[in-house]
């Protein structure tokens, strides 16, 4: 028996895989094992290729997905065509075998790019084209096929519960649940329990549902027994969370106290939103109010305008909304408005890659909006950092009265993982300095210190805001002395806030100060970077991995300590863009020049087997190692 | 999916609007039932003459090839889908929503 | 204690031109305040970009003045964290109609207990008399090179069909007739707006105070009925078509007067009280979030409870 299993489900988009993953993810979930799935797909509401990919272990929570997969389960003909090369040696495919006249080059939805790779590749195989010839070429190549007539089961279903036209995709969906779980060998309360998780409340839909993944389970394992099943989990825990990022970052703002957010649909960010509306109300006292305005400028400007009246507020975008977003930024800094933008990057410039994947906004989000003012940004490398940043965020954006950015991406976003429930007992609420009875002489821009205690609009004195250079009270200026003061003072919150937040908890370094050779990376390269330390230190590479979770204030000399130890050409900056932007501030904040760069940008997330091979070549003298894996 | 030869079934049935994206189902617009697309004799069958398909096109400017997964905006365009299944009507289930993602 | 109209007044130096239509604006908005004897300290003025924007400055209670076109989303911010606030924005035509006539329609669809005062002038005046939304085609005010090329926009009938459920005009230097039209829509409970037309001495030498003078009048005082008597939609419509007809009317006859009144429309406060029962009480400004000690409100079972689609018992 194993102790992982690495997977992977596709089918046109908004017609099933979703519900088969998340089935699948709770049922696993349910028996112990640790699970992360990503989600893979078009700017598309139905028809375009999907897929989620997934990785199980009997030993926790997998820090990352990799390449080959074990099994292929497939809705449609274009998935195999797709990723047949994505299986493992005496993996299995799963695929409806009613679909083996199917042919590659009459696939509508699929692009013209891939239909001309697999023609060439067609042609040196000397293969048809046709699903049914791949098919059995693969076969001859020792993976294991596990052929279902789609229709034909569905008919059998028909028969028994006659099928309810609302759910047809469903169906589909659940012919794959059955088909992975006959292949792992899990039973049917597991399947049921991931079922009523997806159709709560809907009876007749578990129970058909239900029946279906078991008869195809059966079927599978009395053809194949149960070649997948994985080892029982070592130390099961009693429950855990399964989560996307897009929940995490939901769920540890409502904890750290939001009570206004506003936002503009934009993918990979809306769906925390949506959510946020659902969970409007959590506890006896608290509620919140979900905005969604005409546009993100309007997101941004009644973020600021709920902040200035004492509630946490916040907002979540993406690069083309964030750039919307720019111009109230710097008056939210030049009024010390403690906000909290919430930043899913996605593939840019313009529109980009709007469903995939990037970390190169990292330079944006530093230096947006014009002038000079206090930003602080941090990043999250995974899901239970997510959390815990969310409420982070606001704690520092109170406590140093300016903005916040707190940095993700559409990888941890989309990417559903299961991990401990979160004890929000641990965690604090900082409002920083609050005025205590601010009367008639309050001024809220008080020169006397760097941090000048806050009043909230309408809860006392009168006050003044502008977005031009202003006075103690709020009133505009434009004398020199005072614009200098004024400034001044501002800018010493970031000293301020560099002096007090530890450095290591802003970069934080996993691994020895011996190792062979030094990854430097933030946000989402973490998981990959420790998991890809993780497979060279059994083949006797050291690996430390240097993580940057706040990036600005910058921990200059702290990071300066550690890649001095390294040298230049021991440190690698791995990063989801074209310019490893890390590096790039790294130079710029410490004068240590990074030597190396592992480099991805297609939009796909860096895949453990592909990162320790770059590593390889880099110890072998290659400057540069640019990553393609991934359909 | 092309068209079965036998006429007795639901690819040459009138009354069949093919599931988008899984066109092995369709929905029997005459019982309002889900159908899978199987070789099985039905009582409501009636030929499907390709003049619901024309009256589509002509009314509301366009038909649909669920064999090529595409609208069909022309009459020419028929000529080129001669022996798929060509529809005046899909069907899209109501379910998709909900594994639909935020995606632009 | 009662305020008088000099106690809403600041210390700051009021730097518009001496004759500017404002002077009248804020006399009327001093005298406004003072009549309803609203605390300043509960009252926010939200101002947008250009001369009117200052506004904010010159008026003893919370000032917030922020970026062009932004005020109405400003000033939804400050609202629906604290519905208790009174909350006016003062925005020019070019701010609110011209890079902020987005928010301007999304307003109206919200029916925010929010008062709107357009200081509507025709030009950009504090960029040096470019033409703004108002300005009509073919008119060449004094700073254009040649005359403007692009169409007005009509702002009573922009409003109209946007939602807002108070729709006026009036009239910078008829302070009598704006501070009574203030003090309706402040009053009102939805979506105020009010056109306020004002002449610009530095650069509009067209619609000038004799321009005006020679052209209004009041809408009262021919009998004009602008208020939907019962909540029935019928009522609403017929008198918004009536108003969107009235503001049309424009070269000879200028109408000033609430064109438009329904006091039926729920608030976007109320909307949302019905969805939060206790927004209206505790609304997010005012809610706690964490225990004296910083521990978040949300406990350990808050979170279980409500977060419990999230959480997979794992068996045993």
């Amino acid at each position: 028996m194993r102790s992982e299993l690495v997977f992977m489900l596709g089918g046109p988009q908004g017609a099933g895989l979703e519900t088969s993953a998340q089935i699948l993810t709770t049922s696993l979930a349910h028996l112990g094992y640790g699970v992360v799935s990503d989600r893979e797909y078009h700017s598309n509401i139905r028809g375009k290729h999907s897929y989620v990919h997934f990785r199980a272990s009997s030993e926790g929570t997998p820090l990352a997905l990799t390449y080959p997969v074990d099994l292929l389960g497939a809705m449609d003909a274009e998935t195999v065509f797709t990723h047949y090369h994505d299986l493992a040696p005496g993996g299995f495919l799963v695929y409806d075998e009613s679909q083996e006249k199917a042919r590659f080059d009459r696939i509508p939805s699929m692009g013209k790019e891939l239909k001309a790779r697999l023609r060439r590749e067609f042609a040196e195989l000397g293969l048809d084209g046709t699903l049914g010839s791949l098919a059995r070429w693969l076969s001859e190549r020792g993976i294991r096929l596990v052929g279902i007539s789609y229709p034909d089961v569905l008919s059998k279903l028909a028969e028994k519960y006659g099928l309810q036209r609302a759910q047809a995709s469903r169906y589909v969906s659940s012919i794959l649940v059955g088909a992975v779980a006959g292949l792992m060998g899990l039973d049917e309360d597991a399947v049921r329990a991931g079922i009523e998780r997806r159709f709560a409340g809907r009876e007749a839909l578990v129970e058909q549902n239900t029946y279906l993944a078991s008869m195809v389970a059966e079927t599978v394992r009395r053809m194949h027994g149960e070649p997948l099943r994985l080892e029982s989990p070592a130390e099961p825990p009693g429950e855990v969370m399964v989560a996307s990022g897009n929940d995490v970052v939901a769920l540890g703002k409502v904890v750290g106290g939001l009570r206004f957010q506003a936002y503009y649909p934009i993918t990979p960010a809306a769906d925390e939103s949506f959510l946020l509306e659902r969970y409007e109300r959590v506890g006896e006292e608290a509620s919140l109010v979900v905005l969604q305005t005409e546009d993100e400028i309007a997101a941004i400007s009644s973020v600021i305008g709920a902040a200035l009246t004492g509630a946490r507020a916040a907002t979540a975008t993406s690069g083309p909304g964030f750039s919307l977003m720019v111009e109230a930024l710097g008056w939210a800094g030049i009024n010390e408005v403690p906000i909290v933008i919430t930043y899913y990057q996605r593939g840019g410039p313009s529109t980009g890659l709007p469903t995939r994947g990037s970390q190169s906004d990292l330079f944006f989000t530093l230096f947006a909006s014009h002038g000079e003012f206090p930003r602080i940004v941090l990043a999250s490398g995974d899901h239970l950092e997510a959390f815990r940043d969310a409420v982070e965020a606001f704690n520092l954006a109170e406590r140093y009265q300016t903005p916040v950015i707190h940095l993700v991406d559409k990888f941890l976003a989309n990417t559903i993982a299961t991990m401990p429930v979160p004890d929000p007992s641990g965690l604090r609420v900082d409002r920083g300095l609050l005025a205590e009875e601010p009367g008639e002489g309050y001024k809220r821009f008080d020169l006397s210190s760097t941090l000048s205690p806050r009043a909230f609009l309408g809860a006392g004195p009168v006050m003044w805001f502008t977005g031009d250079e202003h006075d103690e009270a709020g009133h505009i200026t434009e004398d020199p002395e005072l614009r200098a003061a004024m400034y001044e003072k501002r800018m010493r919150k970031l000293e301020l806030a560099d002096r007090e937040i530890p450095p290591e908890e802003r970069a934080v370094l996993y691994g020895s100060r011996d190792a062979d050779i030094l990854l430097l990376g933030w946000g989402s390269v973490k998981g990959v970077a420790l998991d890809a330390a993780r497979v060279l230190e059994r083949e006797g590479i050291s690996v430390a991995y240097l993580h940057l979770r706040i990036l600005e204030p910058f921990p200059s000399s702290h990071v300066r300590g550690i890649l001095e130890g390294f040298g230049p050409g021991r440190v690698v900056a791995v990063e989801h863009s074209y310019n490893a932007q890390s590096a790039m501030l790294v130079a710029l904040k410490t004068g240590f020049t990074v030597g190396r760069s592992i480099v991805k940008y297609t939009g796909r997330p860096i895949y453990t087997n592909e990162l320790v091979d770059a590593v390889k070549r880099v110890l072998k003298g290659e400057e540069r190692v640019v990553l393609s894996y991934g359909a | 999916m092309g068209v079965s030869p036998d006429p007795g079934f639901c690819g040459n049935c009138t009354h069949y609007a093919p599931h988008y994206p899984y066109s092995f189902m369709g929905l029997c617009c005459k019982t309002g039932e889900l159908h899978v697309y199987v070789e099985k004799p039905c009582p409501d069958y009636a030929p499907r003459t390709g003049r619901e398909a024309l009256k589509a096109l002509s009314e509301r400017g366009w038909a649909y090839c669920a064999t090529c997964m595409e609208p069909i905006f022309t009459p020419g365009d028929m000529e080129t889908h001669r022996g798929h299944l060509v529809v005046a009507e899909v069907f899209v289930d109501e379910a998709g929503f909900e594994d639909s993602p935020a995606a632009d | 204690m009662a305020l008088n109209p000099n106690q809403y007044r600041t210390d700051v130096w009021i730097d518009w031109c001496p004759g500017c239509g404002n002077f009248g604006i804020t006399t009327a908005i001093y005298r406004a305040l003072a009549e309803l004897q609203l605390e300043p300290s509960r009252t926010v003025i939200v101002s947008g970009i250009g001369c009117s924007g200052k506004t904010a400055h010159f008026v003893n209670v919370n000032g917030v003045h922020t970026l062009h076109g932004r005020a109405i989303p400003f000033a939804t911010g400050i609202k629906l964290a604290n519905p208790s606030l009174e909350v006016i924005v003062h925005g020019g035509d070019g701010d609110l109609l011209g890079i902020g006539a987005g928010h301007f329609v999304a307003l109206g669809r919200r029916n925010l207990d929010i008062t709107v005062i357009m200081h509507n002038n025709g030009v950009y005046g504090l960029t040096k008399g470019q033409a703004s939304p108002t300005l009509r085609r073919g008119l060449k005010t004094k700073a254009l090179a040649k005359p403007n090329i692009q169409d007005a926009v009509n702002p009573i009938a922009l409003a109209l069909a946007s939602g807002y459920t108070f729709v006026a005009r009036s009239y910078a230097l008829d302070t009598k007739h704006l501070v009574e039209t203030i003090k309706k829509a402040v009053r009102h409970r939805g979506s105020a707006f009010i056109d306020v037309l004002q002449p610009c001495v530095a650069y509009n030498d067209i619609l000038t105070m004799h321009y005006y003078r020679d052209r209004i009048y009041r809408l009262e005082e021919e009998g004009w009925d602008p208020v939907v008597r019962e909540p029935s939609e019928e009522e609403a419509e017929e008198k918004i078509s009536r108003a969107w007809e009235k503001s049309m009317e424009w070269n000879d006859k200028i109408p000033i007067g609430v064109f438009y009144q329904n006091p039926h429309v729920p608030t976007f406060e109320e909307r949302l009280a019905e969805r939060l029962p206790e927004y209206l009480d505790n609304p997010p400004a005012l809610q706690r979030i964490a225990d004296p000690s910083g521990k978040p409100l949300v406990t350990p079972e808050h979170f279980r409870r409500a977060f419990k689609d999230f959480i997979v018992k794992v068996r045993r």
